[in-house]
């Protein structure tokens, strides 16, 4: 029965020991029909390419070379190909030059239904395609692959191998071209295709959800969703297209590439609003369509809301509600799961956003210092139900560890250094900030006494791979100390503070804390002694 | 398979007809052995001969069946009613079925119970003697008289509601008259009790009161209900609750489901139900999987996974609410008194007319039969004062403190998500668990016993055990370790037992600890905790390359676990977890059954003193120790039997089986016939029988075999011959009856526990789902919950752990789509003579109003569950001691099976079971498999196609088609179309 064991089950991939997986596969009768089955694929594979070299052949060397192997066999045909690329593709997913050559053939095919068979009697293909280029009404009726064949198709191989890069690409590629090739001249028209688009994103979700659920830490299935997540948010520019005819099918392809850039744009045309993207989005945003990046730095206290996706303000509450709802859910599953803390540190700023429109809706005028003591409450909430538990329950998982660094570092206050923002508002939310950074070094401590009471002095070797040694603790409490510190220094000069002896003191015995953290960091660690004898130089 | 499953019918066709005819079955043996078998039992001219009698189906008797026949033995099952099962059967509700009393219905149960009760009495009145003349010993010669069917484990029905469709109404009084109610009285009596519900009387029966099924002083036990608790009334109040109160609470109850107080029908148990006697689950991974799997028996059975563990603990603290019962009447209606009783005021007062006439009519026979009912009359007199009075306090009563249900964190996840722990005890719970499951692991992966470990010799040779890595592990043990660590923990320990020769002991015993932790950071066993037990999910592991424990710990563990320390101490102590924490460990992870934290620390003092009252009453010679006392051992074990089937099917460790577990059993016997068991239901085993044979000097008592009972045909049951079969005695080597089945009496002083057993219908789904708050407010979230009340509840005030299992039509248990519930609760209690059982039933049932209460999640929700009918009653199972065995049992060939105490799994049956059958057959294999099954099993299997060839080779024949013209290319590709379809599924 054990020879029987799919060897090929990569869902089951996790926590298979690897010499068990290898024997099975040595097994000589599951070896021997593997080694059948490879050799049928390779055959096929070898079969396909040359159909294709024969469909794309120039007639000229369709004329020299007839006499070869090629007399016999039937003349090329794309439907034919696709079938095969298909077939050869469920059985192995991976090649990324056969999804291109089913691309080629959708898009062959799409191009000349109606000339399919005309262009098999008469092998001068490329010259049909020059031919149908110079009819222009042709284009919009036949443009469109269909859709839920490739869908399927994918899903299919996914299910075989779930991490398949190409496999989810063609999906990718599937989706917008779907999206972006339909009639869209009439806007009746353009509403249904809308429509339809926008039910297959939201099953794709569901889709991504099951996905997740057999395996919450497949970073190719988070991607996606965020890919559909951004081409939902700019499904509403498909409106747009053509109305005003700014834009070019170049210009609507990038809108569709699955970034979520329509989440940055602001009221102002033009700008890219950075804080709600970071600064690598807004960058890739600025360049696409020409703005001017914009970050609160040098901005006045105003801050804008508006969103010119088309999706209501309302729906697009909704999808960014859903998406957290399901960070929360996946990491509550298994908090050791990157991707879902990367995802959620994506949606962060959203949620934020979508709280102080919520206040501004309540009357309130909202400028720059409440935006800084939403930020820190979101942070806050942040830490006491998720990050505090995750690191009192694991303290050695690493993930949320690592999350912990970005809600500290996002949490922090930016006041530019030339700005001359009032001093008492600076000091409150400083104050606020340093609040969160005090109640996170407290629990930290906690965490410490904890772990080390059981530990024996002296005598034992502390080598981090050696097992738990509260290494992330001590990293992290050094990263909130550092912080503490840095927050302390960077408050205005006049106010006098800084030759205060209190505050001196404080000062240096945080500095102390640290440096400690770092000589524990350096026994534990060894691999990183100079990563750690580096942060002790910086902190000098 | 499909062989099997035709002789499998054979087998069971041609048992019910020898269960129809006399005991002469099975014939087949040879000849020759059952003419010398006739020489010997020449009395009873029988000639038959089994190498086993089983007496009873109760599930580890089933296991043993099937185990049995396996190895070959000739094996005779027989059960004196008319289902498998004993007291682990299923029982339908609903009406009569065809079959007549043998029907496996909880109302002929009851009604059984009922019948047996009222022959016993006039039994005893004949013998004019008091004392139940079934528990008399047996002489050494003869035999020993089992109980009667309805007498197993001493079994007592406390109190139902609704349950029993019957006409009759039967009642004993004190001095065993028997009042038989025929319909046509009943409906006459009934207008009198209840005039303004005759009608609907006369149309159905819905009523059967508990009859009282004991003699005169357990009679008013009966009339406990669990509306009338405890603390709503003072004690002389309590005494005088007759069985017309009890009346009224019942159509009380049923108005309130209906909110009609005059004119709706009492519900009446639909069809559809399933009610195990004894509700349990089994693990994930265990003894009961095990031998499932290894049997073959669980292709007769489904499982699914139990959706949560859930704890009903105090909110906030748990200190504020631990102030005792006192407190608690004016923390209940502080809280809410005030809840629906305006509206259950009015109906109330609409009652009262009923309750004026019921006792005149309903109690007059009892009367003047003793003091006791002397009381009630006076209390009836009064009664409309007395009514009103305790119904606002059962208003109040109605309403519990705020007891929160707690998923219980087992896996990381859960620990993460809980709401119950704060950071600090999650750490504290996390390391606790790590270093349990490494525990586990050190002993199943490493030197196998944790004795041999604990013995092994020298430090030298936990350096042989561990090279590598390990040789330098083991010599910082040696050099540091041994002063450092374990000596630390052992000497802190010595000091808080104030056991100074223990630090001693326990240096001594060093090595043996090191060897432990050296199996576990040894290079190997890392390796092991991270891929290993990978699969096993992510209940626990260590994230990767992070899995050494800390070797103080487990030093110290190992220890208490040498020392046979308190388990309490232990966790208090050394593993320094809070009391709350302990709490969690002891009763919902280590499932623990009894009290066994709240002794010798400050912190709960109360509550201490309270229990060593409590043992004081009962300690007879000391053995109460052997109930309460919980080792390290003990308690890690149990532990590990948790935590090792966490991550295996669902989210908990706990798997039920659909229909009923009673099914378990059933599936047992069904694989017995299989391999050619003779079943007999009906057919009581009345005693066994002894020969006494003198070899030389000493004497040797056996068993020499078994009478059963004949059968007794039903009156009215129109079978095809029936005539009554008389009495046979069947000639065996060995017999199998479980001590529920032999008098109490015999037991001596051996422990004796009593379990409660209360199963209720709920008409709502009783756990709110957390997850899926969204759809319906979680309330039809499938209910496949356990429920754990730790002994000392604020409110509950029960003395043991109290288990629940609700479950629903997801298991099959309920009628399908229907949204009914049925609560399992069960505590069981040390039998003494002092202790009132009925005290238990009591708490059961308010323990139901709890978990209700702790369900709603708002004031306008609190009214809407309701408990629809309920059935209370117990039975008492021995604790086998080993010193001191009954001597009249001594004989060989008698085998004593114990029934498990209280429990959530029925993973110690099957314990039970291997222990029996290796003493009957030390050679074979525990329910190994015949060759011929496994073969067939194997080919099942194996029947398994490659899609991925299947494509393959139809993309080959695409490729190898002529395609001649585009028509056959568009037919060609229509082809494929259709071959993809059943490919890609």
């Amino acid at each position: 029965i054990s020879a029987k064991v799919r060897p090929q089950n990569q869902l089951t991939m996790h926590g298979q020991n690897r010499s068990e997986y290898k024997s099975r596969l040595l097994h000589p009768e599951t070896a021997a029909n593997l080694a059948a089955k490879a050799q049928q694929w390779n055959s096929l594979s070898h079969e396909l390419l040359t159909q294709r070299r024969r469909l794309f052949r120039p007639p000229s060397a369709n004329v020299n070379r007839v006499s070869d192997d090629d007399a016999a066999s039937p003349p090329p045909s794309a439907e034919i190909l696709l079938t095969l690329t298909e077939k050869v593709l469920t059985v192995n997913p991976d090649p990324s030059h056969l999804w291109n050559i089913r691309r080629e053939m959708l898009l062959y095919l799409t191009q000349t239904t109606s000339l399919l068979y005309d262009a098999q009697r008469n092998p001068i293909i490329v010259e049909a395609k020059a031919q149908m280029e110079e009819i222009p009404g042709l284009e919009t009726s036949l443009n469109s692959i269909d859709i839920s064949q490739e869908l399927k198709l994918t899903a299919h191989c996914l299910q075989r191998n779930p991490k398949s890069y190409s496999t989810w690409y063609h999906r990718k590629w599937s989706l917008v071209y779907f999206i972006t090739h339909s009639p869209i001249t009439f806007t009746k028209e353009k509403q249904e295709h809308i429509g339809k688009a926008k039910s297959i994103l939201q099953s794709e979700l569901e889709l991504c959800a099951q996905f997740l659920q057999m395996d919450e830490r497949n970073f190719h299935c988070w991607n996606y969703r965020r890919f559909v997540v951004g081409v939902l948010g700019s499904l509403g520019r498909l409106v747009l297209y053509r109305e005003d005819d700014k834009m070019s099918q170049a210009d609507l392809n990038s809108l569709f590439d699955g970034s979520w850039m329509w989440l940055g744009k602001t009221e102002n045309e033009g700008e890219v609003n950075e804080d709600w993207m970071g600064a690598q989005l807004a960058r890739g945003a600025c360049s696409a369509f020409g703005m001017v990046q914009i970050s609160n730095h040098g901005r006045s206290n105003k801050v804008e809301f508006q969103v010119s996706s088309s999706l209501s303000q309302m729906e697009l509450q909704e999808l960014i509600d859903a998406e957290w709802n399901f960070t929360t859910s996946k990491i509550e599953d298994n908090f050791s799961n990157g991707s879902a803390f990367h995802y959620r540190s994506k949606l962060l700023p959203l949620v934020l956003k979508f709280r102080l429109a919520a206040a501004r809706e309540r009357g309130r005028d909202i400028n720059y210092e409440d935006v800084c003591f939403e930020t820190l409450k979101l942070a806050r909430e942040e830490w006491n139900s998720i990050i505090l538990n995750a690191i009192f329950t694991e303290p050695d998982d690493q993930t949320p560890w690592w999350y912990h660094r970005f809600i500290v570092s996002w949490a922090k206050p930016q006041f530019g250094s030339n700005m001359n923002s009032e001093d008492e508002v600076r000091e409150g939310v400083a104050e606020e900030y340093e609040g969160l950074l005090y109640d996170m070094t407290d629990s930290l401590r906690e965490l410490l006494e904890v772990e080390k009471e059981n530990s024996v002095e002296g005598g034992k070797v502390k080598v981090e791979s050696q097992g738990a040694r509260c290494k992330w603790t001590y990293l992290g409490l050094h990263m909130v100390l550092s912080s503490l510190i840095e927050s302390k220094n960077s408050l205005p000069c006049e106010n006098d503070c800084k030759g205060n002896d209190e505050y001196k003191a404080d000062v240096s015995s945080l500095r102390d804390e640290a440096e400690a953290c770092l000589k524990e960091l350096r026994a534990i660690d060894l691999n990183r002694l100079e990563r750690y004898e580096m942060l002790s130089r910086v902190a000098l | 398979f499909n062989i099997i499953i035709i002789s499998e019918t054979l087998f069971f066709s041609t048992q019910t007809v020898q269960t129809h005819g006399d005991c002469n079955m099975n014939d087949t043996e040879n000849p020759k052995e059952s003419l010398t078998q006739q020489n010997e039992e020449n009395e009873d001219g029988d000639s038959n001969s089994y190498d086993v009698i089983l007496c009873g189906t109760d599930l580890t008797q089933s296991i043993l069946s099937s185990a049995l026949s396996r190895a070959g033995k000739k094996v005779l099952h027989c059960d004196g009613n008319g289902w498998y099962g004993g007291l682990d059967a299923v029982l339908y509700g609903g009406g009569e079925r065809e079959g007549g009393g043998g029907a496996s219905t909880l109302v002929s149960f009851i009604e059984g119970f009922i019948a047996t009760n009222i022959e016993e009495k006039i039994e005893s009145n004949a013998t004019n003697n008091g004392s139940n003349d079934f528990e008399e010993i047996p002489d050494r010669e003869g035999m020993i008289r089992l109980l009667l069917k309805e007498r197993y484990g001493e079994l007592k029905i406390h109190s139902e509601t609704f349950v029993g469709t019957s006409s009759n109404i039967s009642r004993i009084d004190g001095e065993g008259h028997v009042f038989m109610v025929v319909k046509k009285e009943t409906d006459s009596m009934n207008i009198l009790d209840f005039n303004q519900t005759s009608e609907l009387e006369s149309e159905a029966k819905p009523i059967t009161k508990t009859s009282d099924q004991r003699s005169d002083a357990t009679l008013d036990q009966n009339s406990q209900h669990h509306e009338l608790t405890k603390e709503a009334e003072n004690e002389a109040t309590a005494a005088t609750c007759q069985t017309h109160t009890k009346n009224t609470q019942m159509t009380s109850h049923g108005d309130d489901i209906h909110d009609k107080p005059q004119t709706s029908l009492p519900p009446q148990l639909p069809h559809g139900f399933v009610f195990d006697l004894t509700p349990s689950l089994i693990y994930a991974s265990g003894n009961a999987v095990e031998g499932l799997i290894k049997s073959g028996v669980s292709d007769y059975l489904e499982f699914k996974s139990l959706e949560g563990l859930l704890l009903l603990m105090a909110e906030g603290e748990d200190g504020k609410m631990r102030s005792g019962t006192s407190g608690f009447g004016t923390v209940a209606s502080d809280s809410g008194g005030v809840i629906g009783s305006n509206k259950r005021r009015g109906r109330r007062g609409n009652r009262k007319s009923s309750n004026d006439v019921a006792p005149d009519t309903l109690d007059k026979p009892s009367n003047n039969k003793d003091g006791d009912d002397g009381n009630n009359m006076n209390s009836n007199s009064k009664n409309t004062d007395f009514d009103s009075s305790k119904q606002t306090l059962c208003s109040n009563e109605s309403i519990p403190p705020s007891l929160t249900a707690y998923r219980v964190p087992c896996s990381k996840g859960d620990v993460f998500k809980s709401k119950l722990l704060s950071p600090i005890e999650k750490r504290r719970l996390m390391k606790f668990l790590q270093l349990i499951s490494d525990y586990g692991m050190a002993i199943r992966f490493g030197d196998g016993e944790v004795s041999c470990l604990a013995e092994a010799p020298s430090g030298s040779e936990s350096k042989q055990d561990g090279e590598g890595v390990c040789v330098e592990v083991g010599e910082s043990e040696d050099g540091n370790g041994n002063d450092d660590g374990g000596g630390d923990g052992a000497k802190e320990f010595g000091e808080t037992t104030g056991q100074s020769s223990q630090s001693n002991g326990s240096s001594m015993e060093q090595p043996g600890a090191s060897t432990i932790t050296a199996a576990i950071t040894g290079e190997e066993v890392i390796h092991s905790v991270n891929e290993r037990h990978l699969h096993r999910g992510r209940a626990l592991s260590r994230p990767q390359n992070k899995a050494i424990p800390s070797t103080s710990d487990m030093d110290a563990l190992v220890h208490c676990v040498k020392d046979r320390v308190d388990f309490s101490e232990y966790l208090i102590k050394v593993a320094k977890l809070p009391e709350r924490l302990c709490r969690v460990v002891v009763y919902a992870l280590a499932l623990a059954r009894f009290d066994c934290l709240g002794s010798g620390n400050g912190e709960s003092l109360s509550v201490g003193s309270r229990r060593h009252d409590f043992k004081r009453d009962v300690d007879l010679d000391g053995e109460i120790n052997d109930i309460y006392g919980y080792s390290t051992k003990d308690g890690v074990d149990d532990l590990l039997r948790h935590i090792t089937s966490l991550g295996r099917f669902g989210n908990t460790a706990f798997l039920v089986p659909m229909y009923g577990s009673g099914e378990l059993s059933q599936a047992f016997c069904r694989s017995g016939a299989v391999y050619g068991s003779t079943y007999m239901l009906r057919r009581s085993p009345l005693s066994i029988s002894f020969k006494t044979n003198e070899l030389k000097t000493q004497s040797i008592c056996r068993v020499s075999g078994v009478t059963i009972s004949g059968e007794h045909r039903i009156e009215g049951s129109g079978d095809i011959d029936t005539e009554d079969v008389i009495d046979k005695k069947i000639a065996c080597e060995h017999v199998i009856v479980p001590s529920t089945m032999l008098p109490s009496k015999s037991f001596g002083k051996s422990i004796k526990i009593r379990n409660h057993r209360r199963i209720s219908v709920l008409d709502g789904k009783l756990i709110k789902s957390e997850t899926r708050n969204d759809d319906n407010n979680g309330s039809n979230s499938e209910q496949r919950y356990a429920i754990v009340i730790p002994p000392r509840t604020p409110g509950l005030n029960n003395k043991s752990t109290i288990h629940g299992v609700a479950l629903d039509d997801s298991s099959f248990v309920t009628p399908q789509r229907s949204l009914y519930t049925i609560l399992h609760l069960t505590t069981s209690i040390v039998e003494s003579q002092e202790l009132d059982n009925d005290v238990e039933a009591e708490i059961l049932g308010k323990a139901v109003q709890f978990l209700i209460a702790s369900q709603s999640t708002s004031r306008e929700d609190s009214g809407l569950l309701q408990e629809c009918h309920h059935f209370a009653f117990s039975y008492t199972t021995h604790r086998p001691n080993p010193k001191e065995t009954p001597a009249t049992y001594d004989a060989s060939g008698l085998h004593v099976c114990y029934r498990d105490e209280q429990s959530l799994t029925c993973d110690a049956a099957f314990q039970e079971a291997a222990r029996i059958f290796h003493e009957i057959c030390p050679e074979s294999e525990f329910l190994g498999l015949a060759k011929k099954v496994e073969d067939a099993i194997v080919y099942r299997n194996n029947d398994e196609s490659d899609d991925e060839k299947l494509v393959l080779d139809s993309a080959v024949g695409i490729i190898q088609t002529p395609v001649v013209d585009e028509d056959a290319v568009v037919k060609n590709v229509a082809i494929v179309e259709e071959n993809k379809d059943g490919e890609t599924l």
